[in-house]
């Protein structure tokens, strides 16, 4: 992916990679795109520069990658492409050349890095997906048998306004017949079943609207249970304990054997910014396990999963030391890790689901 | 240069041996260090399935006051019984009254095997942290005891094993190599290490993240310990400097962390060396490292 062109140079930058594959696929993604330039005849840019911010890759790996770049491409794309590493500030050519770059690429450097810079920290606030919470917030009153839900309480407990309150309501109650009640007066709305095609749209967008993390550890796994310790011991109040741990507390006969992960809610609404969210993810991972890397591709079993909450009021219930997410996180997370029959045997031991 | 990854030897059978050949009133006397005392602490119920590769057998003669005396019995009890003095290119054969350098007392076991055990000392007090040698005058030549600074820690508390002979606390070790390599220097070692010239200071600090990471992995929350024993360790050993000790003693793992070309170097040295067993992975150790830091050194820093 590009991300930007400065000075006819077209630049990806790579933070921290950790892994010679994806710095191998982005030379290979610049290569084809070179290639292609030059079949179709144009000019194109001066240059195509992948630069590896702070790499954990040791320079004697990256060296061997460009020269095996320069023996692998024709000359013609390996001549327009370089390795630049920038480490602690410094940036230098890797491979072929003798390290140092030209002003004009240093300049140019400095300019996308300034620049990129800027635009990570300027990313907006935190505010989430206005109907998925909203629904999903009706979901867990009705799963906890809570009743009526008025105007105002909806806005006072996700912080949307009224219009955005009033559109996902609709919006739910067009999801299926008879699915909403609407009492007369002042009394509110409620769901007078549980909500299947609602539901389905909910799980079709949990992943992106609840912006899911997936860590795994770089070394040998910690235990779930070693986790969950070292979560009691750090005490925070914005990060409780869903999945597989949050239904058994409030189902301890779920049909399950054994804790393949730790799920974590996070309560974002307090979050100024993107920089904030993730600067706070990095802190709550850091002492569960400072070992504990993002999933970089599929097919790596998570240890750590951590989702968002953006609504106002996070509904957390503290006991033995933790807070712990509600049954429709819970719910969530059972069919995020595909346990459908447990998610099924979790959704009815609600009251509400028998009647 | 010659290599000095050697034959795979059985932490237990070694202990065995080096406890049945030292005179029993000696025994007390000694703590084994290094590679033989983490595999045993780590291996020893697996002595088929865990061997080490390692050539020396580090033994620490103390208490300082015993050193001498302890030192000439030991050493004189090992020859008369068979064990043979180990030659080096600077010290061919045994020192003699009035040789300017005298060799340390390095000897092989009768039994053979690719090892040899070397006799060690602590220091005399927390001020003499360098590199430190004591004379001992012996039937079968002069030699010394080598001392270091660090080295004073792996004489608290260390553990007893069955043989009768104690072995240094895996935690303690890896303070005594922190303690002595608060950065990166540039020193390599004399011999080649599987086949690779390697920093003096990587090696050292590979053994921390190979004790790290035995020791994680036998529970998962090992090193929180770590940093409550070091304190009580920095302060039984170094009084006057524990609280300064305490605040660098993270500094070379840290430095090592941070430098992936050192980094890889150390983890080469644990893949043939303590670790030769089970070949973990870079990330393995580099995971061993960062929990070693969380868990471990920023309490000690933060507490002292």
């Amino acid at each position: 992916m590009v991300d930007a062109v400065c000075g006819g140079v077209v630049i990806e930058i790579l933070k921290e990679p950790k892994e010679l594959a994806r710095v191998r696929g982005s030379i290979f993604a610049f290569a084809d795109a070179i290639g292609h330039v030059a079949e179709m005849g144009g000019s194109g840019f001066d240059g195509f520069v992948i630069l590896m911010e702070s790499p954990q890759l040791s320079t004697h790996v990256v060296d061997e990658l460009a020269l095996s770049m320069n023996r692998t491409l024709r000359p013609e794309i390996s001549d327009r492409l370089r390795l630049w590493i920038c480490q602690k500030g410094v940036v230098e050519g890797r491979g072929l050349d003798d390290g140092s770059l030209s002003d004009r690429e240093a300049e140019i450097a400095e300019a996308v890095l300034e620049r990129v810079g800027e635009r990570r920290m300027s990313r907006g606030p935190v505010g989430g997906d206005a109907t998925f919470e909203i629904q999903k917030l009706a979901v867990l009153q009705w799963m906890q048998d809570g009743g009526a839900m008025t105007p105002g309480w909806i806005t006072h407990h996700s912080g949307y306004s009224y219009p955005t309150v009033s559109k996902a309501l609709k919006s739910l109650e067009e999801s299926g017949r008879d699915v909403l009640t609407r009492h007369s007066g002042r009394k509110g709305v409620e769901l007078s079943r549980f909500p299947l095609g609602a539901w389905a749209w909910i799980l079709s967008r949990a992943n992106e609207s609840r912006e899911t993390i997936r860590f795994v550890s770089e070394g040998d796994p910690r235990p779930p249970k070693a986790l969950l310790d070292r979560l009691r011991r750090a005490n925070f109040s914005h990060v409780a304990v869903g999945g597989v741990d949050g239904a058994r507390r409030l189902l301890p006969s779920l049909d399950l054997f054994g804790q393949p992960r730790l799920d974590l809610t996070v309560h974002a609404r307090g979050m100024r910014s993107r920089d904030e969210q993730r600067e706070e993810v990095a802190e709550i991972v850091s002492r569960l396990d400072p070992a504990l890397m993002p999933v970089q591709s599929a097919g790596q079993a998570a240890s750590l999963v951590v989702h968002f909450l953006y609504r106002k009021t996070a509904f957390f219930e503290e006991e033995s030391g933790l807070q712990w997410a509600d049954s429709a996180e819970c719910l969530l997370d059972l069919h995020e890790l595909g346990m459908e029959s447990q998610a099924e045997q979790f959704l009815k031991s609600h009251p509400m689901a028998t009647r | 240069m010659t290599d000095q990854c050697e034959d795979w030897i059985s932490p237990k059978g070694v202990i065995s041996e080096v406890a049945a050949a030292v005179p029993s009133e000696c025994l007390g006397n000694i703590v084994i260090v290094g590679s033989l005392a983490a595999g045993y602490r780590f291996f020893s119920g697996d002595a088929e399935q865990y061997l080490i590769q390692t050539k020396d057998v580090d033994c620490v003669i103390r208490p300082r006051i015993a050193a001498l005396s302890a030192g000439k019995e030991v050493t004189e009890h090992l020859f008369e019984g068979g064990w043979t003095y180990h030659p080096t290119e600077e010290f061919p054969e045994p020192g003699k009254a009035g040789d300017e350098k005298l060799p340390v007392v390095r000897l092989k076991p009768p039994t053979g095997g690719g090892w040899f055990l070397e006799l060690l000392t602590v220091p005399e007090d927390e001020d003499d942290f360098g590199r430190r040698y004591l004379t001992v005058e012996t039937g079968h030549g002069h030699f010394s005891l080598c001392s270091f600074g660090g080295i004073a820690l792996t004489e608290f508390d260390p553990l007893p094993t069955p043989e009768g002979i104690a072995i240094a606390r895996p935690e303690m070790m890896a303070l005594s190599n922190m303690l002595h390599h608060p950065e990166i220097g540039e020193q390599r070692m004399s011999g080649l290490f599987a086949g690779r010239s390697i920093k003096r200071s990587n090696k050292d600090l590979g053994r921390v993240l190979a004790l790290a990471y035995l020791d994680e992995r036998r529970d998962a929350d090992a090193l929180m310990d770590w940093g409550t024993a070091w304190k009580a360790g920095l302060r039984e050993c170094f009084p006057e400097t524990c609280e300064e000790k305490a605040h660098r003693a993270g500094d070379g793992i840290r430095a090592l962390l941070e430098s992936p070309d050192d980094l890889e170097e150390a983890v080469h040295t644990c893949q043939y060396g303590l670790l030769a067993s089970m070949s973990p992975s870079f990330e393995a150790l580099q995971a061993a490292g960062a929990r070693l830091v969380a868990d471990a050194i920023e309490p000690l820093e933060s507490t002292s």
